[in-house]
């Protein structure tokens, strides 16, 4: 069992994931904004975060908190998974190719809408992993 | 046996550039400029002129003599020729030919030219720059006229200059000149004066291939983003379309997912888990916000697509309106324990009673969403100068100082407003700022962070009901 923070401005999609990894067995809580989000990681330490990238004051506010995360030498090690449809609201053509230790430092990158199958493999691989 | 056959259609064929000049519409305009211009040329001629008469003794002991009578002539030969030219421009009309409006312009420029050639002849054709104010004629008809025109106008100035000329060389008709030494000068040595006018020419006629080319490439350049831009609002036109189409087909999903919902909801509800339920309520408000933000994309399509010139302006009784409006959202008021004061007396407005009733409604039924639990949305009506105020007040969360500006925008919501309502489309306050737009009608927003926020529609006042 692991701790598992979701931050994603739609608390209804946070908490439907929620659900998800709660059926796995795995303890969760959610946040809808980035901010502040570094001290109460901090504070809470998960052992892992799914992260969204959108949010309505930051459209790369996702990006924004997973660099300020690898800067804060608490949360290095923390995995992050990017669960984000910035490919459908963008057409930039996002993916795991992408993820580079300065621009993008996670670990994983999944697009919405995942399959539960799918995201509860990608967890249980990062957890294993650390 | 029948077959069909698709073929590809054939592609649009874009029409050559046209570097004939400039539209109908732009020549008139500027025929009318030329002549504005001409009366400050008259003014000028009849200055200079009382200059040369009243001030010739100082202007002999500056080594110049101006010809007063003849510039005075000029002047009147102007006022003559403007007078005309304007009679005539004035009978055009924009449906008018184009060649009617350029046959006004080319006699402007002709007579123009013919009065400039005395002028020259006057002042000193071979020993002043006057010669070089012909350019102004041959660069403005190199930007109104095709290259072949301007051609025509540099060539009539060169064949008019040319002859002024030769005319005094040969001593046909020898002027004067301004300059008193300047003639005595000049006037005995004739292959330089023919140096000096040849040289003139020559620079006008490539003044004539430079501007001529330069105004080609820009006409041609002001079509190509012309054509680009008509082509632009035309898939923006059709990307629109095409929205609203395939969001319109959305509806009917919607629907059925809704339907199951509530059989589900009706004929099987006692049989879920506590899980299951929580799931499926939340599938079901999902299900209805997006029918909800349906609703909102189509109605401000519905808006933008019809227009401000398509809006039938009408006697509006606004209180009819509320009532209605208040009747609807009741229910929803009611479920969030919010009392709704409607004080609006027997009024009417000028307006379009569809789109005043979807601007009441968004606004209510926000400031229902953003009450707390037990609060109150009050909405009153007064008279203020020829205005009637609507206002609709709500104790709810308020908004930031620093939102203000943005609320009216497509999905703009906080993050706190994101938080208390969920299920916003994000659309209704840009439904009411389309509406107000379309109906011409001021907004004024107050609100306080976390103490409420009133709404106010100045609506133009009709009467008493």
């Amino acid at each position: 069992m692991a701790k598992i923070m979701v931050i994603d401005d739609d608390l209804d999609l946070a908490e439907d994931l929620s659900l998800i990894l709660k059926s796995a067995g795995h303890q969760t809580s959610t946040r809808d904004d980035t901010e502040g989000a570094v001290a109460i990681l901090m504070e809470q330490k998960p052992d892992l975060l799914i992260l969204d990238v959108m949010f309505p004051e930051n459209p790369a506010g996702g990006f924004d908190l997973a660099r300020e995360i690898r800067s804060t030498p608490e949360l290095r090690d923390l995995p992050v998974i990017l669960l984000t449809a910035i490919n459908q609201e963008f057409p930039m053509d996002f993916s795991s190719n992408d993820i580079d230790p300065e621009w993008m430092p996670v670990q994983d990158f999944l697009e919405k809408p995942v399959a539960p199958d799918v995201l509860l493999q990608k967890v249980d691989e990062l957890l294993s992993r650390n | 046996m029948k077959s069909f056959e698709l073929s590809p259609q054939p592609t649009k064929t874009t029409k050559p550039y046209d570097t004939s000049g400039l539209d109908k519409q732009v020549l008139l305009r500027n025929a009318f400029w030329f002549m504005t211009f001409r009366w400050i040329v008259v003014a000028v001629f009849a200055l200079v002129g009382l200059l040369g008469r009243f001030f010739a003794g100082l202007l002999l002991s500056k080594g110049l003599v101006l010809p007063f009578r003849g510039l005075w002539i000029l002047a009147g030969v102007l006022i003559g020729t403007n007078l005309f030219f304007f009679l005539f421009a004035r009978s055009l009309k924009s449906e008018s030919t184009i060649t009617l409006i350029k046959t006004n312009l080319w006699l402007q420029i002709v007579s123009d030219l013919i009065v400039l050639t005395f002028l020259v002849h006057m002042i000193g054709s071979t020993y002043t720059f006057i010669p070089f104010t012909y350019l102004f004629h041959i660069t403005l008809s190199c930007i109104f006229f095709p290259k072949r025109e301007s051609l025509l106008v540099t060539v009539i100035s060169a064949v008019f200059y040319c002859t002024s000329v030769i005319i005094e060389i040969t001593g046909i008709w020898v002027a004067p000149g301004i300059l008193v030494s300047g003639a005595g000068m000049w006037e005995n040595t004739a292959p330089l004066r023919v140096v000096f006018a040849l040289s003139a020419v020559f620079v006008w006629f490539v003044e004539w291939y430079m501007v001529s080319s330069l105004s080609e490439a820009v006409r041609v350049r002001d079509q190509r983003l012309s054509i680009a831009n008509e082509r632009l609002i035309e898939a923006d036109a059709e990307k629109t379309r095409q929205v609203l189409l395939t969001t319109h087909d959305l509806k009917a999903p919607f629907a059925g997912i809704e339907s199951n919902i509530q059989v589900m909801k009706h004929q099987h509800w006692d049989t879920l888990s506590p899980e299951v339920k929580t799931i499926i309520e939340r599938i079901d408000q999902r299900a209805q916000t997006l029918r909800e933000r349906i609703r909102d994309i189509l109605i401000l399509g519905d808006l933008r697509s019809r227009g401000v010139k398509e809006i039938k302006l009408e006697t509006v009784d606004l209180k009819k309106c509320i009532d209605g409006v208040i009747t609807e959202l009741t229910e929803r008021a009611q479920s969030r324990e919010v009392r709704l004061d409607n004080r609006v007396p027997g009024i009417t407005v000028r307006g379009n009673s569809e789109q005043l009733a979807i601007l009441c409604s968004n606004l209510i039924a926000n400031a229902i969403y953003y009450s707390h639990e037990g609060g109150e949305v009050a909405v009153a009506a007064a008279i203020e100068n020829a205005a009637v105020c609507l206002s609709v007040s709500d104790r709810g969360i308020g908004i930031k100082p620093e939102a203000l500006p943005h609320i009216f925008e497509e999905y703009y919501r906080t993050k706190e407003a994101a938080r208390f309502n969920r299920n916003s489309t994000g659309l209704g306050l840009s439904i009411v700022g389309e509406i107000a737009q379309n109906l011409k009608l001021k907004i004024r927003v107050e609100s306080e962070e976390g103490r409420g926020t009133t709404f106010k529609v100045y609506i133009p006042y009709h009467g008493e009901r």
